[in-house]
């Protein structure tokens, strides 16, 4: 074993994370390499000065009596933590979405005008089909099975007028049967989360007859954080209580809103 | 209404919550004991846990009283999905699963309000107490260099070396908590250690 190999796996040694049969020469060569061994006490000297890092926190009883009036008043800890740290964090992709339709509302209202009552009911019918399950949006978005209902195009009743409304309570809701329900809180938040995505994913899917190429380079990339989502959505299903899995769904769909957005920025700076 | 957590735990009398039994009572034991009815055992999980969880939010987020924060909503989170805790022996990945969610979850909240807050100037302690004036402020300037050099790390490898680093977790529980494949961890892991090296180095050489 030479001393380029060895290098290699020196902190790997050092974590004891190196199997048997690859800890063995490494322990051989630096007993007899006075380069190498010095790499290594250079290593351990850095992790004992890693460990006499001190940091400003004081986590005792007042935190523990916090942790316990909260447990005692049964505040519901999602609610609380995107309350308290990221209110945005399960309105704010609604919100955006919304904000981006808004700002592009001129925009939006020119093309309606120009396309005519066509125009207007071909976004619509996407945008229902994209809520059906396992249906490619035109944006080669896929939205995640078991969650179509009207109310994710409540904020595009609001935008687009009473004729998205009409159309959009002819969609038939999903059966208690289909859907398979999520504890409440996480029910509504996926419901934000979808209606954001609504909203981008007609945004995405106006502008990308101008921008094919961007749309084209996106595609890929969405169609993979759609596979996380159900991933994520189906370990949810099995474990609805499991507050990482329910966070890992949630920053699935929140990871998906922020590439979408990003999107509709990289296209509108593409239409300039 | 289906609740998100432990609805028999929440079932319980929680007055009881908070006494110290001062046995010594394991981890794993707590948990089956909270799970089996008896919510006080919750504390000796709080107690194990509260100072490496606080230090691992700490890390990531870099604001001591948010880490307070996220780490007090981390317990209330641990508290109500304990059930959801298949193997009891995890319990400490687990709860680390929760503070790595929890942390990245306000941190991403804090980003698209513009204010991100690892880079906020915070009053660092001395390393040792009672230590000598001189070497306290060794041990102060230290903790800056460490802190700062964290900071200018990208999440991921800040994660990854946090739980290596100073938290001790092997890859196998890396992995686990960040749901990072084993790959990623020894990449990030050597990038990041790299990148500290680079940035703690000169001070390191000069007074270690």
């Amino acid at each position: 074993m030479n001393c380029e190999r060895v290098s290699l796996q020196l902190e790997e040694y050092l974590d004891n994370e190196l199997p048997e049969p690859d800890r063995l020469p490494v322990e051989a060569h630096l007993s007899g390499c006075a380069l190498c061994s010095e790499a290594y006490e250079s290593l351990e000297r850095e992790q004992e000065m890693f460990g006499r890092y001190v940091r400003p926190i004081e986590p005792g009883e007042a935190m523990w009596a916090a942790v316990r009036a909260r447990i005692e008043t049964g505040e519901d800890p999602a609610k609380v933590v995107r309350g308290r740290f990221g209110r945005r964090g399960l309105f704010v992709p609604l919100v955006a979405a919304a904000c981006l339709v808004a700002v592009a509302g001129i925009g939006f209202v020119a093309w309606r005008n120009s396309t005519g009552a066509m125009g207007g009911g071909e976004t619509i019918a996407r945008q229902g089909s994209a809520n059906a399950p396992g249906e490619a949006g035109q944006s080669g978005t896929e939205f995640p099975a078991q969650v179509p209902n009207v109310t994710s195009a409540k904020p595009v009743e609001r935008v687009a007028g009473a004729r998205v409304v009409s159309r959009a309570r002819r969609q038939r809701p999903a059966t208690a049967a289909e859907r398979i329900a999520l504890p409440t809180p996480v029910a509504k938040a996926e419901q934000n989360y979808l209606s954001a995505i609504a909203l981008l994913s007609t945004e995405i899917d106006r502008k990308s007859g101008s921008n094919p190429e961007v749309s084209r380079a996106a595609r890929k990339p969405l169609q993979d954080l759609d596979a996380n989502i159900r991933t994520a959505r189906r370990v949810v299903e099995q474990n609805p209580n499991d507050p990482i899995a329910v966070n890992s769904m949630l920053s699935a769909y929140d990871e998906k809103v922020e590439t979408m957005q990003r999107l509709v920025a990289l296209q509108a700076r593409f239409d300039r | 209404m289906r609740r998100t957590g432990n609805t028999d735990a929440m079932k319980l009398p929680i007055r009881t919550i908070g006494r110290r039994d001062g046995g010594a009572v394991s981890v794993e034991l707590a948990a089956e004991r909270v799970l089996a009815g008896d919510p006080d055992a919750f504390r000796h999980i709080f107690d194990r846990y509260s100072r490496p969880v606080t230090s691992f939010i700490f890390d990531i987020v870099g604001r001591g009283e948010l880490a307070e924060e996220l780490a007090q909503e981390t317990f209330v989170r641990a508290y109500r999905g304990l059930s959801s805790l298949r193997d009891s022996a995890k319990l400490s990945t687990w709860l680390f699963g929760i503070a790595k969610f929890t942390a990245w979850e306000a941190m991403r909240a804090e980003r698209r309000r513009g204010s991100v807050g690892i880079d906020e100037v915070a009053e660092m302690p001395a390393t040792g107490e009672g230590a000598r004036p001189e070497d306290q402020l060794l041990g102060r300037e230290l903790n800056s260099v460490i802190r700062d050099a964290l900071a200018a790390l990208d999440d991921d490898k800040r994660t990854v070396f946090s739980l290596r680093i100073f938290q001790q977790k092997s890859y196998d529980e890396i992995v686990e908590i960040t749901g990072f494949t084993l790959a990623k961890v020894k990449t990030d892991l050597h990038r990041a250690r790299s990148e500290m090296r680079r940035r703690v180095g000169p001070y390191v050489e000069g007074t270690v």
